[in-house]
């Protein structure tokens, strides 16, 4: 990153091709696999990236400040479009109203396509992962697609390790039902 | 474009086959139209920027008045204090004519001592025995009375400026062929009373006691006795017979 805010174009290029994929997937999962939200997410947060090649100062490892800045473009998402905050999100009445709308966009988005058994364990897995809470979605993606580990989980969600570790399990648990109800 | 490399740090409540089954299911890539765009904009900043530094490298700096014209400003300051400075700082030359009034004139000789005349250390000696002369010569500067003509100095005395006068009597000295050091080291300094008492018309002091003396000795019938203290009295002053009275300067004619 330092490279590339010295005016290193193939720097950048470098780092995008590291990282892209996986904050697409960050976007995605949390946009319940809406492309198109994806898309635009991914792209503000790049976007954010290249304007903050001058600012950008060496305090934590790159992986650790894009996943911020990606958390927080997705917490603007959330406020915009659903007008609730993150925090509310880890409720139970939330947490059911949040089923049932990826229940209303799996029944809508069948594909006849994909009806193999890949494509029925994904549909399954994104599924379960879109009736975890956000916050332990959040966690989880973080973990699994950012490749971030619980301290820098903790460190930019601001909660501890206890709860991050809890968040985890609980997402965990749910993913692994989906998996076993699938076997 | 490589992907992130994804599980690298598991927690221990992590699941291995959930993990396994997540990579494998979780492949989406962005479109590549995005990637496209996305380094498009990223090259168009460093561009941007580039052009940008161009720019403010082609126009010279802009510097406001006073920062222009600041050093030069500083310059001036420090050059009109140093002068102040040099300008109250006491000199030389300022003190210098008070100390060359105290030091004997070395002008050449104008004026040749005489035979018969005595010598400047029997006039000094002279001096020094009679009190009044030695109250006259606390006016000069270096100069025996004796080493000036008696003649010309009593025919000078009323014509020759005051000021010419005093040159001539302060560069005495070498008139009388002496150094200026032996001149200095005289023990009274000593200088013409008779020009100073003609141009002035004023008897210096004892001038009327000696011719008083006079008159008195040869009043008494003592003319050896009168004319040894008119020839006294012509040491101390050259003008003495000019305060004797009229009955006597036909005899102080006589007298050598």
């Amino acid at each position: 990153m330092r490279a590339y805010g010295d005016g290193d174009a193939r720097a950048f290029e470098a780092l995008y091709g590291r990282h892209r994929a996986a904050t697409y997937r960050y976007f995605l999962r949390h946009a319940d696999g809406h492309s198109a939200t994806a898309d635009e997410l991914h792209q503000d947060l790049w976007l954010k990236v290249i304007g903050a090649r001058e600012r950008y100062e060496t305090q934590a490892k790159f992986s650790t400040w894009l996943y911020t800045l990606a958390r927080h473009r997705m917490v603007d998402h959330w406020r915009s479009r659903h007008g609730i905050s993150l925090a509310s999100l880890e409720d139970e009445a939330t947490v059911t109203q949040a089923e049932e709308s990826v229940a209303a966009s799996r029944d809508g988005s069948e594909d006849p396509l994909h009806a193999t058994i890949d494509a029925q364990a994904r549909r399954r897995l994104f599924a379960a992962l879109g009736t975890v809470p956000a916050l332990q979605r959040d966690a989880f993606l973080l973990h699994v697609e950012g490749g971030l580990s619980l301290e820098e989980i903790a460190s930019l969600t601001a909660a501890s390790g206890e709860t991050v570790k809890s968040r985890l399990r609980y997402a965990y648990r749910r993913l692994r039902a989906a998996l076993e109800d699938m076997a | 474009m490589s992907n992130h490399e994804r599980g690298s740090s598991r927690s221990p409540d992590g699941d291995a086959a959930l993990d396994r089954a997540w990579q494998q299911l979780s492949d989406e890539q962005p479109p590549p139209s995005l990637d496209a765009a996305i380094i498009a904009a990223a090259h168009k900043s460093i561009q941007g920027r580039d052009e940008h530094a161009q720019v403010v490298r082609a126009r010279p700096p802009y510097r406001s008045w006073p920062t222009r014209w600041q050093p030069l400003a500083a310059a001036a300051a420090v050059a009109g204090l140093a002068f102040v400075l040099v300008q109250s700082l006491p000199r030389d030359r300022d003190v210098a004519p008070s100390m060359r009034k105290e030091e004997p004139v070395t002008t050449p000789a104008a004026v040749q001592e005489q035979p018969g005349i005595p010598s400047s250390s029997e006039a000094i000696k002279a001096k020094t025995e009679s009190p009044p002369a030695a109250a006259v010569a606390r006016e000069s500067v270096t100069a025996p009375s004796s080493t000036i003509d008696q003649k010309s100095a009593a025919d000078t005395a009323t014509a020759m400026p005051a000021t010419e006068l005093d040159q001539r009597q302060i560069a005495a000295p070498e008139m009388s062929g002496r150094s200026a050091s032996e001149a200095a080291a005289a023990p009274v300094p000593a200088r013409t009373t008779a020009a100073t008492a003609a141009r002035d018309n004023v008897a210096p002091p004892g001038a009327a006691d000696r011719a008083a003396r006079v008159t008195a000795l040869y009043a008494a019938g003592d003319v050896a006795g009168a004319a040894d203290a008119l020839r006294e009295f012509r040491v101390v002053d050259p003008g003495a017979d000019m305060y004797l009275p009229e009955s006597l300067r036909d005899w102080a004619r006589t007298v050598e």
